[in-house]
């Protein structure tokens, strides 16, 4: 009897999943397509990691976005990421794969821009490098984030190992290392 | 002095005096016939309590309906064609359980199935009932609005917090928070009932920050269950995505809407997972030995929430 009870509600629990999970696969399709028509900042809300990347990729990959937006959206996601860093909430490679997400597209749009790179990081790329914010390079970094050259410090040679970027990338500038990234 | 019928079975005999009229047919007397040493197995929809009722019809004592009884009493009348006592049952029902939602929400509450038609006749309409009230509700709900805090009235004897909100705001949350605490098969169906309703929710989600409050309102303190906080989420979520207009802008000036109804669906999967995780511990407990504060609620034998 008891056993019959506890896989009934497995079984519920199971149906209830299922229904929980489609409506928010199609919300996060939805929101992220229509990332444009935010009126709020995305920030305000209490997403888990998985689904701001979710939403970010529905975005990157059918919503055609303009620089303008684009900027926008990566400043939320920077501020999204300062939230997970500080209350230790994202795994590494949802961390990375954001992080990724949002270099490739700044890389695509300064490549098209012919713009001179490095110069305009983006909001995100800096978060990046703040995340170990006690280490005397990333306060450095700080001052010199409008320079191309970009010292090492332990986040960037964490992403180096996890997405296999190569060291000497995150030695010379911003540009190389996205560059790096690209390939 | 009067005869008596004889009811036979292969055990024993049950002899019962002849009613003033004849109401038994050829089914009723098979349907006696299956009596053995229990009551409950001669096999008539309704059991006992509904079987005597009809046996008191039939010496002319008009059944005494209540909301505990008037389905198997139906069930029985059904089962053995007694059409007055079916007549009498449908009237009590419209006028005690199908005439509001709370009633029917109420009756379905409680309600314990008899594996009769009776069941499908009860459920559909009180189902019916509650999903047009909600949906009337929506159609009159203007703006959705979170309760307002204050203090009314406040006397020496009369010294206690009141909410306030618009009465149809009110009723809509009042009618989506019972409807979710239902029984998750009534749920259910009452939701997909309320998808297929199309109502429309254009003015209803509009951007205000009184969209997110109301949400968040209705499903952090008016639902009192996890399981009814799902449902409660399921139900706006689904009624948003198939009301929402097929190609973009479909957000627009309803974002919030969207984005808080996805807040709560990514806690509620979060949610819902770890006590999946841990109903797996607890069936498999050589998988870990580790315990976490939901896997002591669960093994001193208390249901999950959700």
């Amino acid at each position: 009897m008891v056993k019959g009870e506890s896989a009934l509600t497995k079984l519920f629990l199971m149906s209830l999943q299922v229904r929980l999970v489609v409506v928010k696969k199609v919300l996060e399709h939805r929101i992220g397509v229509g990332m444009e028509e935010l009126d709020d900042y995305l920030h305000c809300y209490r997403f888990v990691p998985e689904t701001l990347l979710s939403m970010i990729g529905y975005y990157v990959d059918e919503a055609d976005p303009d620089p303008e937006s684009l900027d926008e959206v990566a400043g939320e996601v920077d501020g999204f990421l300062w939230n997970f860093a500080e209350t230790g909430s994202i795994a590494p490679d949802v961390f990375l794969s954001l992080f990724k997400v949002m270099m490739l597209q700044d890389l695509q749009r300064s490549m098209s821009k012919d713009k001179t790179r490095g110069k305009n990081l983006p909001a995100i790329f800096i978060s990046v490098i703040f995340l170990d914010a006690s280490h005397p390079c990333s306060i450095k970094l700080h001052q010199m984030k409008n320079e191309s050259v970009l010292p090492i410090c332990p986040i960037l040679e964490f992403i180096s190992t996890k997405a296999t970027i190569s060291k000497n990338a995150c030695q010379t500038s911003a540009t190389c290392f996205s560059g790096q990234m690209a390939q | 002095m009067t005869k008596s019928i004889p009811l036979l079975s292969s055990s024993q005999a049950i002899y019962l005096p002849r009613p003033r009229f004849n109401v038994f047919t050829p089914t009723h007397l098979q349907a006696f016939s299956t009596f053995s040493n229990s009551w409950v197995q001669c096999g008539i929809s309704g059991g006992v309590e509904g079987f005597s009722a009809i046996a008191d019809f039939c010496y002319l004592l008009k059944p005494n309906f209540t909301l505990e009884n008037v389905a198997p009493i139906r069930a029985a009348a059904e089962f053995l064609g007694v059409t007055e006592v079916l007549e009498c049952s449908k009237k009590f029902l419209y006028v005690n359980v199908f005439v509001q939602w709370q009633a029917s929400i109420s009756f379905l509450q409680h309600y314990r199935r008899l594996s009769s038609p009776v069941d499908e006749y009860v459920e559909t309409r009180c189902l019916k009932v509650i999903v047009a009230a909600c949906a009337k509700a929506f159609g009159e709900t203007k703006y959705l609005t979170a309760p307002i805090l204050f203090l009314a009235n406040r006397t020496p004897e009369n010294n206690h917090h009141r909410h306030t909100t618009s009465s149809q705001c009110q009723t809509l949350t009042e009618i989506l928070v019972h409807m979710s605490s239902l029984p998750d098969a009534y749920a259910s169906e009452a939701i997909e009932a309320l998808v297929d309703a199309k109502v429309n929710l254009n003015l209803k989600c509009r951007q205000s920050r009184n969209v997110r409050s109301w949400l968040n309102s209705l499903i952090d303190n008016d639902c009192q269950t996890d399981r009814a906080r799902c449902w409660v989420v399921l139900c706006l979520s689904r009624m948003l995505i198939k009301s929402a207009p097929a190609i973009r802008p479909w957000m627009e000036l309803s974002s919030q809407y969207w984005c808080t109804l996805l807040e709560h669906v990514d806690h509620l999967v979060t949610m819902v997972d770890e006590v999946m995780k841990v109903a797996h511990l607890l069936q498999n407990p050589s998988s870990s030995s580790s315990s976490s504060s939901a896997s002591s609620s669960l093994s001193t034998g208390q249901a999950p929430s959700v």
